[in-house]
């Protein structure tokens, strides 16, 4: 599997430019959140008011923005210059193996997915999970996102993810809301 | 002064306390065994279950987790050459090639006595300090408070963040304060932030954030990486786990040494058990006589950083209860979970609630003796843990932060938090920044407003009442030189490298950068 890095995905380019947009997105909090707190009543430096603390919590994150914002362009400089300085090199191979350490014998391994793919969808199923809870209940809820989430993660046959789901589900019932009474219903209504 | 060291006996020698102890070592070893979850995410996923316990219970349950997982960090650092923390890297070096050439029972074992060794004589030491350091903190008024809360903050972040840049650090920790304000201010009930949802009245949740930035965060990494599990074949016997004579003699130094750098370490703000471990292993190779053995499996290299990390994890247990200033995530929740039940470190801690108080450090210390009894002869079943596959942990991880999130308040407001949270600590923790500020942030937020608006109350609104105080003005002092320090002792170098016309020297300057950079 060789093929040619691409230029424009050049990994610390890429993250210091997303450094960059969160930095101004900092900036810009900063801002709105000092403008919200200029509506609260401030008092006086002898009586300070519940409003003074947030104007200073305000301008303190305007600053760390700026700072953030000069230190990503720093950083967009610097990989400018390491990228004009790096020729493009040839990938051979994209090694993922576990080193096997000559101490510890590496039997085997469990094969797992992942990705950028993988990790979306769980998270979209995560946050269903989480707004469907309170209504399907935790047998239902639980069963079905934990074992979404294995389906996902492993190649485990269907049976063996059905499995794993329900004991995860039923350890987690018996845990926190039998043991710990936490007030989730156990079925839906 | 061993009169309080009594109390903490008796607070937690009794049945409950002391089976709460055992599983919450057995847990926090477990997780901190665990791919993926290390120390903190562990102690945030276990934070909700102390709501149930009393507050002795709830801190003895944080400290038994704490201590697991810090010694099922080592565990991965010596067997599979993986840190559980970063506290751990320096065990890496000399404890994974000794496990390469066969000793990596020896090893742990030595670990394990290296943290009992430096646990009982950090709990001395607390016990001989502590006492005139609340003393201390009796004396400060609000000024001073807001000096130690905030420059101490602002210290933190500049060395968590190391050689990277400042704003890795301060970026979060502005996050953490700006969130904290969200709510009903306590002084006067007025409410801020909320855009009229009465159920952000209360605030935003520190366990939702502290599950979501850690927790939930580190399932996302896990479900990117797809980690493959591993399965280990080595099995130790209980002969392999025993140090001979000549390790012994070896390790005792490194042991004492280490314990005395990671208790002062403990008292500084910053992560200490990283700087106490990182020390030790420098001094050990400095002073020693078989320095060539270093990095290839010098048991010093073991005893001394494992000493190290655990007296700094008992001794920054001082400033935490004595002025009620945390300064590591861990020790945050800490203060969280007694916070929950009512109790409010501070200044009066000691005087106030000295059975608690006692109780943690008895607690910790109970915690290395129950690492020995308890974990050694269980190193085959860590070993066997290492197998967990990740399609199982993710799962396990996201179930619990959400019952863990909705427990503390019976919220689904706070769940609905802790996935924005994740996201969050995801995308900070993905761009290189510091995700610990954040945490001590949110929590410190409101204790520095508090004595910010408290002092300038006092002083009738004189700003100068911030740096007229002897404290104020030594705080604030090493706030300057810790924050503006580095950069002015590049800037000198880089003027020192320039001729005498006042033309640049590139050679020289660049060996001044080099010599900066080391």
């Amino acid at each position: 599997m060789a093929g040619k890095l691409p230029r424009s995905g050049h990994p610390a380019r890429m993250r210091a430019s997303a450094r960059m947009a969160l930095s101004i997105l900092l900036l810009l909090l900063g801002c709105a959140y000092g403008v919200v707190a200029l509506d609260l009543p401030r008092g006086s430096l002898a009586q300070p008011g519940a409003g003074l603390f947030p104007l200073l919590v305000g301008a303190g994150t305007v600053i760390a923005g700026v700072l953030a914002i000069w230190d990503s362009r720093a950083d967009l400089i610097a990989s400018r210059e390491e990228k004009a300085a790096t020729p493009e090199i040839d990938v051979v191979a994209t090694p993922h193996d576990f080193e096997a350490s000559p101490g510890v014998e590496v039997e085997e391994k469990v094969p797992a997915k992942g990705g950028a793919g993988t990790a979306l969808v769980l998270l979209i199923g995560f946050g269903l999970y989480v707004f469907t809870l309170p209504r399907l209940g935790h047998a239902i809820a639980t069963t079905a996102f934990v074992g979404l989430s294995i389906k996902i993660l492993s190649d485990l046959s269907a049976i063996r993810v059905v499995v794993y789901a329900a004991i995860i589900s039923i350890a987690t019932y018996y845990l926190f809301i039998e043991l710990f009474g936490v007030d989730i219903p156990l079925l839906p209504g | 002064m061993f009169d309080g060291l009594l109390l903490g006996f008796e607070t937690v020698l009794t049945a409950q306390n002391l089976l709460i102890l055992l599983l919450s070592i057995f847990v926090g070893t477990a997780v901190g065994v665990m791919p993926g979850i290390g120390p903190l995410a562990g102690v945030a996923l276990i934070l909700p279950l102390t709501f149930t316990f009393g507050s002795t219970g709830a801190a003895i349950m944080i400290t038994g987790i704490y201590c697991g997982a810090m010694y099922g960090g080592s565990t991965t650092a010596i067997l599979l050459n993986i840190p559980g923390e970063t506290a751990s890297i320096p065990t890496t070096y000399d404890g994974y090639p000794m496990a390469k050439k066969g000793r990596g029972g020896v090893a742990l074992a030595t670990a394990a006595l290296g943290s009992f060794v430096a646990g009982t004589l950090a709990v001395l030491l607390v016990s001989i300090f502590s006492p005139p350091l609340a003393k201390v903190g009796l004396a400060f008024g609000p000024a001073e408070f807001f000096g130690v809360a905030a420059g101490g903050l602002l210290i933190f972040a500049r060395v968590s963040a190391g050689e990277r840049r400042l704003s890795r650090s301060l970026v979060p920790l502005m996050l953490g304060i700006l969130l904290s304000t969200v709510g009903q201010e306590d002084l006067t009930g007025k409410l801020r932030f909320t855009f009229g949802h009465v159920e952000l009245g209360r605030g935003l949740s520190i366990v939702a954030l502290a599950l979501g930035i850690f927790a939930i965060c580190e399932a996302i990494y896990m479900a990117l990486g797809g980690d493959d599990a591993i399965r280990v074949r080595r099995k130790f016997g209980l002969r392999e786990l025993i140090p001979g004579r000549k390790d012994l003699r070896r390790s005792v130094g490194p042991w004492g040494r280490g314990a005395l750098i990671g208790f002062g370490a403990g008292l500084l703000p910053g992560p200490s058990g990283t700087l106490g471990s990182f020390a030790s292993y420098g001094i050990e190779r400095g002073i020693s006589k078989r320095k060539e053995e270093f990095g290839h499996g010098a048991i010093e290299g073991v005893a001394g950083p494992e000493a190290a990390n655990n007296a700094a994890a008992t001794s920054s247990l001082v400033p935490v209860l004595a002025l009620g200033l945390p300064f590591s995530a861990t020790l945050a929740m800490m203060l969280s979970a007694l916070t929950v039940q009512g109790v409010a470190p501070g200044p009066m801690f000691i005087s106030q609630y000295p059975e608690i108080f006692w109780g943690l450090i008895v607690a910790m210390y109970l915690a290395n003796v129950g690492l020995l009894i308890v974990n050694l002869p269980f190193v085959g079943l860590w070993v066997y843990l290492l197998r967990s596959p990740s399609f199982l942990i993710v799962p396990i991880i996201l179930v619990f932060a959400t019952y863990g999130a909705y427990s503390e308040r019976s919220a689904m407001l706070d769940v609905y938090c802790l996935v924005i949270f994740g996201v969050m600590g995801y995308v900070l923790r993905k761009l290189d920044f510091d995700l610990t500020p954040l945490i001590l942030g949110f929590l410190l937020g409101p204790v520095v407003e508090s004595y910010f608006r408290k002092s300038l109350f006092m002083a009738r609104g004189d700003l100068t009442v911030f740096v007229s105080g002897s404290i104020c003005m030594v705080v604030w002092t090493l706030v300057v030189a810790t924050l503006l320090g580095p950069s002015m002792l590049r800037l000198w170098r880089l003027s020192r490298a320039r001729g005498p016309a006042g033309k640049l020297d590139i050679a020289g300057s660049k060996r001044a950068g080099q010599a900066v950079r080391k």
